[in-house]
């Protein structure tokens, strides 16, 4: 019985596999007890699970161009939020608000809330943010 | 009257042999469990390949004398030939694709003018592997490179690895230099030149975008202001194949496309580049094989040779500029007219006037 069970044991936890690329925890990355704001265009919008990635560059007032990792929700909550693969254009005018990174120094943020002049908004209430983090 | 392996198989029975007989149901077991695996498997290359055509698959014929595929027995101009080891050339169907194929699948650099090629192509590629399209790579945004995107990308979703993957929830992945990106789309609101699923998903901006597949790292290379501002060589480390794009080519003088970036200098350092990266086998000849955006399979002599025409006609082109002359004057001075048999058209896509027309504005910017 033992020996007829062993197939079927495996192929149960090939089944539950699932992918954990670049899976992390938000908390251990960023500061969450700050916020800071940056305006720039896209250049880089990756839909993807885990956590999505936008690249945008940002042109400082000294006139030099900086590219910012914003990091996001993964491709299926993004998805339930209405957002698709072509959402978000490289070109698009954008203004995000999140959190900073705990490296001093570091152009990476973790995405709350993102502006497009055309109107479109994304952003996540409290409730919403605690769920993402589950 | 009992057959053979009847007998066979009774003779290897053990009678009371419990465990034979639980091996026996578990080998049923995991074969049918590979049989559904392996239908899903197939069903996942034929929806990839060919899940849009509904008319019978177009098969390729292949000349064993030759070792080269043919997409079609009456037009033979669409063709598959082999470069190295698991590398192919198509040519035939714009500009030239190179193929690799390997245990973890195919990857392409290039997808051809698209269109009536598409099917051609795809025949070409389904006989050089059963394995599905899992990588593509830009070498340019130009239409003759890059209109084969979508059918080459397939309709599946995920091609990398996790949710969207690589690919952007898009289907296989797309590589490209950043500018690739820039030149296919357009912003929200704006309207793009080409379709959503064409566009790159992986693109980069550096001087490097590294990629490990079948075995084998491949570099793209970036050539800045070249043919357009967005080309990139693709050189495959193991099999010692560079996919130059339209960099270098066989049957013309540069398409440089000076609205789009391009500039005579670009060209001259990518080949240059490319020069670098090729180490000959012996007395010039033979070594790293090098895949022109057009013309035929190469080696660095040929490469050598383009280089050095291309760095004597911008030398007479810069001096006339230098000088004051007008266009026109360029134009009717025959500046390239040693090299007009091997390179020039007066008439087609790409005259050479057209090309001195670029040379003379590339060349005249301050």
């Amino acid at each position: 019985m033992k020996v007829k069970l062993a197939p079927l044991f495996v192929l149960a936890i090939l089944a539950t596999s699932v992918a954990a690329y670049a899976h992390h925890s938000f908390a251990a990355t960023y500061d969450e007890a700050k916020t800071m704001e940056i305006k720039g265009k896209i250049v880089v919008f990756q839909f993807r699970n885990p956590h999505s990635f936008v690249t945008v560059e940002v042109t400082n007032a000294d006139g030099k161009k900086v590219r910012w990792g914003v990091e996001g929700p993964g491709s299926t909550q993004l998805a339930n939020s209405g957002i698709q693969n072509d959402t978000l254009r490289y070109g698009d005018e954008v203004v995000v608000s999140g959190n900073p990174s705990r490296t001093p120094g570091e152009a990476k943020l973790r995405m709350r809330t993102m502006k497009r002049p055309d109107g479109f908004s994304f952003g996540f209430t409290d409730a919403e943010r605690r769920a993402t983090e589950q | 009257m009992v057959a053979p392996a009847a007998v066979a198989a009774r003779r290897l029975q053990r009678p009371g042999d419990e465990a034979n007989k639980a091996m026996k149901y578990q080998f049923v077991f995991v074969g049918i469990t590979a049989a559904l695996l392996g239908f899903g498997f197939a069903a996942t290359v034929q929806g990839q390949r060919g899940g849009q055509q509904a008319s019978p698959l177009r098969t390729a014929i292949y000349d064993p004398q030759q070792k080269i595929y043919y997409a079609d027995s009456n037009d033979r101009t669409v063709r598959a030939l082999p470069v190295r080891d698991n590398v192919w050339m198509i040519v035939g169907a714009g500009g030239n694709i190179t193929v690799q194929t390997g245990d973890e699948g195919v990857l392409v650099v290039d997808t051809g003018s698209g269109g009536a090629m598409t099917d051609k192509v795809q025949a070409l590629l389904r006989a050089i592997s059963t394995k599905p399209i899992r990588y593509v790579l830009n070498t340019s945004y130009r239409p003759d490179h890059t209109s084969g995107n979508e059918a080459l990308r397939g309709a599946s979703a995920g091609g990398g690895g996790g949710g969207g993957g690589r690919g952007g929830g898009r289907g296989t992945p797309i590589a490209a230099h950043e500018s690739v990106l820039a030149r296919m789309s357009a912003p929200t609101g704006r309207s793009a030149p080409t379709a959503v699923n064409a566009w790159p998903s992986e693109t980069y901006y550096k001087e490097f975008h590294d990629i490990y597949f079948n075995g084998e790292g491949i570099q793209m290379i970036h050539i800045p202001d070249a043919i357009t501002d967005g080309d990139s060589l693709v050189y495959f480390r193991r099999s010692d194949v560079i996919a130059a794009g339209d960099i270098f080519l066989t049957t013309t003088y540069p398409v440089i496309d000076i609205k789009t970036g391009g500039t005579l200098n670009g060209v001259i350092a990518g080949l240059n580049k490319l020069l670098d990266l090729c180490i000959v086998k012996e007395k010039q000849e033979g070594g790293t094989m090098v895949i022109p955006g057009h013309g035929r399979i190469s080696d660095e002599a040929d490469v050598l040779e383009y280089r050095d025409m291309l760095t004597i006609v911008r030398d007479r082109v810069q001096d006339a500029v230098k000088k004051g002359r007008t266009l026109q004057q360029v134009q009717a001075a025959g500046l390239t007219k040693d090299y007009d048999g091997r390179y020039g058209a007066t008439t087609g896509p790409w005259t050479t006037a057209m090309f001195i027309e670029a040379a003379y504005a590339s060349l005249s910017k301050k």
